[in-house]
């Protein structure tokens, strides 16, 4: 039985309260993301450890040759496993209990990040086709939430998404009806076709007046913070999430009920969404080029060992 | 013509509409007087749906019983359930009970109304409301979202505001208001929920991709479409209400 | 933006089925005027109002129930009339129905919507369960209502207190389904409300016919059980719930209902006393 997350009304009062006058608990602002933390494996294709702040999510891709679905032949098939266990959080328990609240957060994460990186089409699946209705790769992206301290969603979609751009699939050859795969060793691994980048970024929402005043009044003066902790994400009165590539293009937006929030702000929080975008995705590309350059001295140093001998 | 004109030169949409037009618009109440305590049928061009509410009780009926039995003593429970049969579509498609897409649905409609229903006089009771589509051609959210606002207004449930939602697609830079199936399966949409007369949106749901210069665009078309929506639902109620005075007097 | 053009073809068409389409129209129609002038002058008595409809910005007016307002204190900094903010107390509707005035007490009665208890209420309730000293009744409301040991009159018309021994029989007085004619004790608040049935009308219902209604078809009154040529009486409680069933008799036959109005088992009741005052 999970334990359910309880907050003292004084403790709740005490966030909100420093909320109003700009300060979080941590001495971020308002609008400021914790330190994104990316570790990528050093010594395999696709698996990174992906922290902000205390929150931390590891995501493992893997694949293997299947027959493509019979009405789709030229796509490769490519899905997304999630499942949060008791392992970040006594929060949570393990196995789905169809109508606790848990499995509803379950379900709205996992549909997330889905529809952010699976159905924007990130990843290219025609390029994953091998023989036409034959043959192709099946990607599997599993995902494990290692530590949990509030905005699941942001963190593992940059999980999901560094480390399908991080992966390499092993080489092949087509020889009439036979394919030939090649070892890691024997032939460097093709990555994936990555088409944009999507990130998501989720916002919280606050209300420092009444209900009433939120839903009649002009002041339009809610409190939004970005990437909240455990404490900031269960006292929130509602949240929206953003998922944007650095095209400038929405993949995906969804703000489930909570606070009413004016339009002008949200077009606000888009144009606040894509800035940081447009950071995250750079600190990905740099660091994901940095490995790739580490990674190809380590192949020459190997054949240096062999070439000593 | 192989392919479908989604919007001619013209200015008209495959169904002649304007790019500002809605769908036929109706609506009725009290549907179900003997088996629930409000109920609804709404219908946006073919997009047919029955919205009934129980509640709010003391304990979810029977059917849910087994599942979230703890009362929440800041408001209501609220328990929605979207029922979409194999024949609402043009192709005769069976749904598992647990969909994913329509369970993800039930939480981004439970979410809203929780903010819209006056909780604070519901407090340790149960809300329950049952949607059955009876035939779908786009807007699901939509349709779903206005039954459920009126159903909650019949069954005589405070609410703040009207919550009237609406989707809004994307055909080459120029926003296409309340989208049917052909529409939605060829461009990408988004769904918005307004409160009242208000700018405010309580709801938003885009699972598709889209320029996100061509948002602000979309929302701007979606609440005006969105007031107009209110305004129709906001008739009937008054003409079920005054119909409903007229008789006990 | 632009003006949303729509198809004004609805109204026609839903004319041909619904049968009394002209005169609904024309009376939406006025509906529509009056209340739009209404909401600025605050005037007459049955006036429509719809949930988020401004009902009057008049400070004046004590708020009751079916409406909400927004705070002076909230609207004051931003707003475009710094002057008026103070004085200004903007009351909305959060039903659908009319609007009531009593004094200077502004409600909203719903057109529907579940039975609200209020103290006094002659009802009808069944027996939903039964736990320590009390009994669970289901009154068609939002929440169930508790009738106590206490407030029933035991089998037999005996007055005296309510013993452990009347606790172990709770069951055998009423039991779950058991359809009761009470009395609401003091009604409303947030917790349910309390019944009572500590008079001879009132007490357990037998041989006749339940029948549910909407609770706001019928109206409160200063009597709510008639009695009807042909032995026929009919019980209209307040929450809709509606009992037609046999005429009690009067004179003798009262003191004898008096007996037979809780506990179907009086043997088992005389056995009691009995042993108790062994």
């Amino acid at each position: 039985m999970a334990r359910d997350f309880d907050i003292s009304t004084n403790q709740s009062t005490f966030v909100l309260e420093a909320l109003k006058q700009n300060i979080r608990l941590d001495g971020r602002k308002l609008l400021q993301m914790r330190d994104l933390d990316i570790h990528i494996s050093p010594d395999e294709y696709g698996y990174v450890e992906v922290s902000l702040g205390k929150t931390k999510v590891a995501c493992r891709v893997s694949s293997e040759i299947t027959k493509p679905y019979e009405d789709r032949p030229f796509e490769g098939l490519f899905q997304i496993k999630s499942e949060i266990s008791p392992i970040c959080s006594p929060f949570f328990e393990s196995g789905l209990t169809s109508n606790s609240k848990q499995s509803n957060d379950e379900l709205l994460i996992s549909r997330l990040i889905e529809k952010a990186i699976r159905r924007s089409g990130a990843l290219d699946v025609e390029s994953l086709c091998i023989i036409a209705g034959e043959k192709c790769w099946s990607v599997r992206a599993d995902l494990q939430f290692l530590d949990y301290d509030g905005n699941f969603t942001d963190i593992s979609c940059i999980a999901v998404i560094v480390a399908l751009m991080h992966y390499r699939k092993p080489d092949l050859e087509i020889d009439g009806d036979d394919i030939v795969l090649f070892n890691v060793d024997q032939r460097e691994p093709t990555p994936l076709s990555i088409l944009h980048i999507p990130i998501c970024i989720t916002f919280q929402f606050y209300n420092p007046n009444g209900d009433v005043e939120n839903v009649k009044g002009d002041s339009n003066d809610e409190l939004i913070l970005i990437d909240s902790t455990l404490l900031e994400e269960k006292i929130s009165l509602g949240s929206m999430t953003l998922t944007l590539n650095k095209n400038k293009e929405l993949c995906q937006m969804i703000k489930s009920g909570g606070l009413n929030i004016d339009a002008s702000v949200i077009m606000n929080c888009c144009i606040l969404a894509n800035k940081l975008v447009d950071e995250l995705t750079d600190k990905i590309q740099t660091l994901l080029k940095i490995d790739a350059l580490s990674r190809k001295s380590g192949m020459e140093r190997e054949l240096q060992v062999v070439n000593d001998r | 013509m192989s392919r479908l004109e989604l919007y001619s030169p013209e200015g008209i949409r495959i169904d002649g509409r304007r790019f500002n037009e809605l769908r036929q618009f109706t609506s009725q109440l009290n549907t179900h007087p003997n088996v629930s305590d409000g109920s609804s049928y709404v219908q946006q061009g073919n997009s047919k749906v029955i919205c009934l509410v129980q509640g709010p009780m003391e304990s979810l009926s029977n059917t849910n019983a087994g599942g979230a039995s703890k009362l929440d003593h800041n408001g209501p429970i609220l328990s929605i359930n979207i029922n979409y049969p194999p024949f609402a579509n043009n192709v005769r498609k069976k749904r598992m009970r647990n969909d994913r897409r329509l369970q993800e649905l039930c939480v981004v409609l439970k979410r809203c109304f929780l903010k819209t229903i006056v909780s604070k006089n519901y407090a340790r009771t149960v809300i329950e409301v049952n949607i059955t589509v009876l035939s779908m051609d786009g807007g699901l959210l939509a349709c779903c979202c206005n039954a459920i606002t009126l159903a909650l207004i019949d069954a005589g449930i405070a609410l703040y505001d009207y919550v009237s939602a609406i989707s809004i697609g994307l055909y080459n830079q120029i926003p296409l208001l309340d989208m049917n199936t052909l529409e939605e399966n060829d461009l990408s949409f988004i769904t918005i929920g307004v409160v009242g007369d208000s700018d405010k949106l309580n709801l938003v749901l885009c699972e598709d991709k889209l320029p996100l210069d061509n948002l602000e665009a979309l929302i701007s078309l979606g609440i005006e479409g969105c007031h107009r929506i209110k305004q129709l639902m906001d008739e009937q109620v008054r003409l079920v209400g005054t119909d409903l005075l007229s008789k006990k007097q | 933006m632009n003006i949303i053009s729509i198809t004004q073809a609805h109204r026609k068409t839903s004319h041909t089925i619904i049968e009394s389409d002209d005169d609904s129209d024309i009376e939406m129609d006025d509906q529509g005027i009056i209340t739009r002038t209404g909401t600025g002058t605050g005037a007459s008595s049955s006036l429509v109002v719809t949930p988020g409809e401004l009902i009057t910005s008049d400070p004046t007016w004590m708020k009751g129930h079916g409406t909400y307002y927004l705070t002076s204190s909230s609207t004051t900094t931003t707003d475009e009339n710094n002057n008026n903010n103070n004085s200004e107390m903007p009351t909305y509707s959060s039903l659908a129905g009319t609007i009531q005035k009593v004094n200077k007490l502004l409600t909203v009665v719903p057109f529907k919507g579940r039975y609200k208890p209020e103290t006094g209420d002659h009802i009808i309730g069944r027996i939903t369960g039964i736990s320590v000293k009390r009994w669970k009744v289901d009154i068609g409301g939002e929440r169930s209502a508790t009738l106590l040991l206490g407030s029933v009159n035991l089998p037999g018309g005996v007055l005296r207190r309510k013993t452990e021994a009347d606790e172990l029989q709770m069951r055998s007085f009423l039991k779950e389904g058991d359809l009761v004619n009470c009395e609401v004790q003091n009604g409303g608040g947030d917790g349910g409300c309390m019944l009572h049935t500590r008079s001879l009308k009132y007490g357990k219902l037998r041989n006749g016919v339940f029948v549910k209604v909407p609770s706001g078809l019928i109206v409160r009154s200063k009597n709510h059980s008639f009695d009807l040529p042909g032995g026929v009486s009919i019980i209209l409680g307040v929450n809709g719930f509606c009992w037609i069933g046999m005429t009690k008799r009067d004179g003798s036959g009262n003191s004898n209902s008096s007996g037979n109005v809780i506990g179907n088992n009086l043997k088992t009741e005389a056995g009691l006393t009995q042993k108790k005052y062994k």
